[in-house]
C-alpha cells in the first residue's frame, strides 16, 4: 500500500467521527486508530515500511497511526545505494543479459549494475554477499545520490 | 612485435616516464576490460595498456569500436582515486579536453569538443568524430579505480554510418606514434591531477573555448527518445550540459546530443 493511499486513509479517519479503521487489501492489512490524548501533547507514532521516503506529512491533530503491516513493501536486508547521480543500467549493453536477477546469489565484489553520468560508467559492486531480494529501479531510470538500488538478503 | 616499443616510449616520456607503467601488446579483446582486471589484481595508478588490435573494443553501452593497427592508437590508462565517486562527474569532459590539448600541442588544428566527451574535427564535410573515450569506474576498499579508454583515429577508417576523421586530417604531418602516446599520457596525467584536486571548475573555460555547438539549436536524446531540445549553452561547474529550453535553462547529466535538423549550421 503506498504512502499516498495511507495518507488518504489517515485523513479520512481524522475527519470522521470514527476512532479506528482497519483495511485489508490482499495480504496487506492496515489499522489506523485515533486516540484522544489526556491533556498531554499527542505522541506521534508513525511507522512506515523501511526505505519509504521520509517527509510524508505526519497527520495533524491527535491521531496516532499504527501499521499492523508485516508485509513491508521492501524485504529486509542489506541496501546497496547509488554512489552518484546518473542513469541506472542493469546490463553491460542493450540487449545483453542483466548482471543480476532477483533470487540470484551474489558474492561481495560481483557487479550488480552500471550507473552512468556524462559517459562515466560506474560499475556498482555488491558490498555484501547474499541473495538479491529486490531490484528497486527499472533499466534506464534516473537515479539520485544515495538512492537504494538493490536489497541483498 | 607491438607497434609501441617500450624503450622508445620511455625516451619520449622523458621525466614523466616514472609515472607510468606501460604494457604494449599486439592484440587483446578490450584494453579497458583487461586493465580493469589488472586494477582489481592491484595494478598501480598510472598503469597503461596499449594494444595494436582490439577484438572486442568497446564504446559506451557496448557499441563496438573498430580500429586497424597502423591507422589508430588504442590504449587505456588506470588512475586510482581516493575521492568520492560523486565528485567524479565531470571527469569524462576533463579527459576529452586533455586529448584536445595534447593533440593541439602536436600541431593539430580544427579540433572541438561535443558534450560530454566527443573529440571532433571540424572539416569540410561537417563535424567528424576523431576519437572515442570510454571512462569506467570500479570501487574497492582501497578507493576508486578509474580506467580511461581512448581510441584515436590516425587515418579515418572507412565506415558508413557516421562521419569520421583521422589525426592526419587535422595535422600537417602525422606525429610519430611514440611521441603521440607520450604527449597524450603526459597531458592526461596533468589534467587528472588538477581534476583530483579541484574538480572540473578550473578546466571549464578551456572546455568551453573548444565547445563546438555553443548557442546552437540541439536535441538531446536518450535511447531514441527526445529528452529535450533548445539552445546549447555549454556546461556548468560540474560538467553538466546546460540547455535553454522553452521551460527555461535546464541542466542534464545524460543523453546523446545532436544538432537539430534544419536549424542553423
Amino acid at each position: 500500500m503506498d504512502l499516498r493511499k495511507l495518507k488518504k486513509l489517515i485523513d479520512l479517519v481524522q475527519e470522521s467521527g470514527i476512532s479506528e479503521l482497519e483495511v485489508t487489501e490482499g495480504e496487506e492489512k492496515v489499522r489506523i486508530a485515533k486516540f484522544a490524548p489526556a491533556g498531554a501533547a499527542p505522541m506521534q507514532h508513525y511507522q512506515v515500511p523501511m526505505a519509504a521516503p521520509v517527509g510524508a506529512p505526519a497527520p495533524a491533530g491527535t491521531s496516532s497511526v499504527n501499521l499492523d503491516d508485516d508485509d513491508d513493501d521492501l524485504p529486509d536486508g542489506h541496501v546497496v545505494k547509488s554512489p552518484m547521480v546518473g542513469t541506472f543500467y542493469r546490463s553491460p549493453s542493450p540487449g545483453a543479459n542483466a548482471f543480476v536477477e532477483v533470487g540470484q546469489s551474489v558474492k561481495e565484489g560481483d557487479t550488480l549494475c552500471i550507473i552512468e553520468a556524462m559517459k562515466l560508467l560506474n560499475e556498482i559492486e555488491a558490498d555484501a554477499s547474499g541473495v538479491i531480494k529486490a531490484i528497486l529501479l527499472d533499466n534506464g531510470q534516473p537515479v539520485e545520490f544515495g538512492e537504494p538500488l538493490f536489497i541483498i538478503g | 612485435m607491438p607497434l609501441i616499443d617500450l624503450t622508445l616510449l620511455r625516451q619520449a616520456l622523458g621525466p614523466m616516464a616514472g609515472r607510468f607503467d606501460v604494457d604494449a601488446v599486439d592484440s587483446c579483446d578490450s584494453t579497458n576490460a583487461r586493465l580493469l582486471e589488472r586494477a582489481a589484481a592491484g595494478a598501480p595508478s598510472g598503469s597503461v595498456l596499449v594494444a595494436d588490435r582490439q577484438s572486442a573494443g568497446r564504446g559506451r553501452r557496448g557499441r563496438p569500436w573498430v580500429s586497424s593497427p597502423e591507422d589508430s592508437l588504442t590504449f587505456s590508462l588506470l588512475w586510482r582515486w581516493s575521492a568520492d565517486p560523486a565528485r567524479l562527474a565531470g571527469l569524462s569532459l576533463a579527459v576529452g579536453l586533455a586529448l584536445a590539448r595534447a593533440l593541439e600541442s602536436l600541431g593539430a588544428r580544427g579540433l572541438g569538443l561535443k558534450w560530454p566527451n566527443d573529440l571532433l574535427f571540424r572539416g569540410a564535410a561537417g563535424d567528424a568524430k576523431l576519437a572515442g573515450i570510454l571512462v569506467e569506474l570500479a570501487a574497492d576498499r582501497r578507493g576508486m579505480q578509474v580506467v580511461i579508454g581512448i581510441g584515436l583515429n590516425l587515418r579515418a577508417p572507412q565506415v558508413s554510418e557516421q562521419i569520421v576523421a583521422g589525426l592526419a586530417d587535422c595535422c600537417p604531418a602525422l606525429p610519430e606514434r611514440h611521441q603521440l602516446l607520450a604527449a597524450l599520457l603526459a597531458e592526461l596525467a596533468q589534467t587528472l591531477e588538477l581534476f583530483a584536486r579541484e574538480g572540473f571548475l578550473p578546466l571549464r573555460s578551456d572546455w568551453q573555448a573548444r565547445h563546438l555547438w555553443q548557442d546552437q539549436a540541439v536535441c538531446l536524446l536518450e535511447a531514441g527518445q527526445l529528452l529535450a531540445q533548445g539552445l546549447c549553452r555549454g556546461v556548468d561547474a560540474e560538467g553538466a550540459l546546460l540547455l535553454e529550453t522553452a521551460a527555461g535553462q535546464q541542466r542534464f547529466l545524460a543523453g546523446d546530443l545532436s544538432l537539430r535538423p534544419g536549424a542553423q549550421p
